[in-house]
């Protein structure tokens, strides 16, 4: 399986009920390891989201000199997934995330085959919803040795309970 | 080049209008592609890639989502629209490269499953002379089959840049 994202030394289990989690807004929840990114781990996404010149027109991508080294922006999107997964301490058993938006998604730095990242997550909003409570978090992937992030993002997620399901 | 509807379908007139050009087709559509779908090998792929299986992350909350194994990834969805833009984008040309500047709105209206099919359709908002090149602002929505909510809706921004000229 290669080197594990983000650093995940054993199962996190919640820390944070969801219904206190507006008392952490402002506070840094984590802070990862750092991961790198070799070249199986990107062919892997390549292949699965079919950018690749088997399934896609690769033909501008390539023209970019660096384009095969470069990693993709939305790997680092997606690798904000198990940054949360093992890290995120807002939670409690019977509850479970819904992706529901992004905001100010950039990419001020790119990263290349072999760079290492790590994410700085900070919450910036708790706010009731119909259906749970909509979690923002502000990420900061840094990137080794680079003073610019290689990716800031507001992911806003919603927590609901398994057992409010219909 | 559908391929039974596990890929984008292509567009000929991609990368026909240099960014210079492309002020007359704000607020036109740019493209909508044929419906297609992801297969249970992609959705595995990109889960290996990103450490979303049991043993590399804690996957205890993801499995209380109904029918996790089985659903797409909204951060799939969104990766999938690099694809349909290298297949259909019509502004670019030679000497030009493409950059991922960003995304801004995106929300996740539908959940999308194994066998659902969906499209993409994309409408130009805007273009913005930059020193690096144009940075081109594109409402892009992924539409499902037979749902009046779309899976995934937002704004991608692209950056358009001589070679050699990215800084």
């Amino acid at each position: 399986m290669g080197e594990i994202a983000f650093g995940m030394t054993g199962k996190m289990r919640p820390q944070i009920p969801p219904a206190e989690a507006h008392l952490h807004v402002g506070s840094v929840l984590f802070t990862t390891d750092w991961l790198a990114l070799p070249e199986s781990r990107v062919l892997k996404f390549r292949v699965g989201t079919f950018a690749n010149e088997d399934d896609s027109d690769m033909e501008q991508c390539l023209t970019n000199p660096v384009g095969y080294e470069n990693v993709d922006g939305f790997m680092l999107v997606s690798l904000l997934l198990p940054a949360h997964f093992n890290n995120n301490p807002i939670g409690e058993p019977g509850s479970f995330g819904l992706n529901y938006a992004m905001e100010n998604v950039r990419f001020p730095a790119p990263v290349f085959l072999e760079d290492r990242v790590r994410v700085v997550c900070t919450l910036t909003e708790v706010k009731d919803h119909p259906k749970g409570v909509l979690v923002t978090t502000h990420n900061v992937m840094e990137l080794e040795n680079s003073e610019r992030p290689c990716l800031v993002a507001d992911w806003t997620v919603l927590l609901r309970r398994v057992d409010d399901l219909e | 080049m559908n391929n039974g509807g596990l890929r984008w379908s292509a567009s000929e007139a991609r990368r026909s209008v240099h960014p210079r050009e492309a002020h007359s087709l704000v607020g036109a559509e740019l493209f909508v592609t044929d419906w297609r779908r992801v297969d249970r090998d992609h959705l595995d792929q990109f889960h290996w890639s990103v450490d979303e299986v049991e043993g590399a992350s804690d996957m205890t909350a993801n499995e209380l989502f109904p029918r996790a194994e089985d659903n797409v990834d909204g951060f799939m969805l969104l990766s999938l629209v690099s694809t349909g833009f290298f297949n259909n984008y019509p502004v670019g040309g030679n000497g030009l490269v493409a950059w991922n500047y960003g995304v801004d709105s995106v929300r996740f209206p539908a959940t999308v499953y194994l066998e659902n099919f969906f499209r993409l359709r994309v409408n130009l908002q805007s273009v913005e002379e930059k020193p690096a090149g144009w940075l081109l602002r594109n409402e892009v929505v992924l539409e499902m089959q037979g749902s009046e909510k779309p899976a995934m809706a937002g704004v991608f921004l692209v950056m358009l840049s001589p070679v050699g000229d990215q800084g």
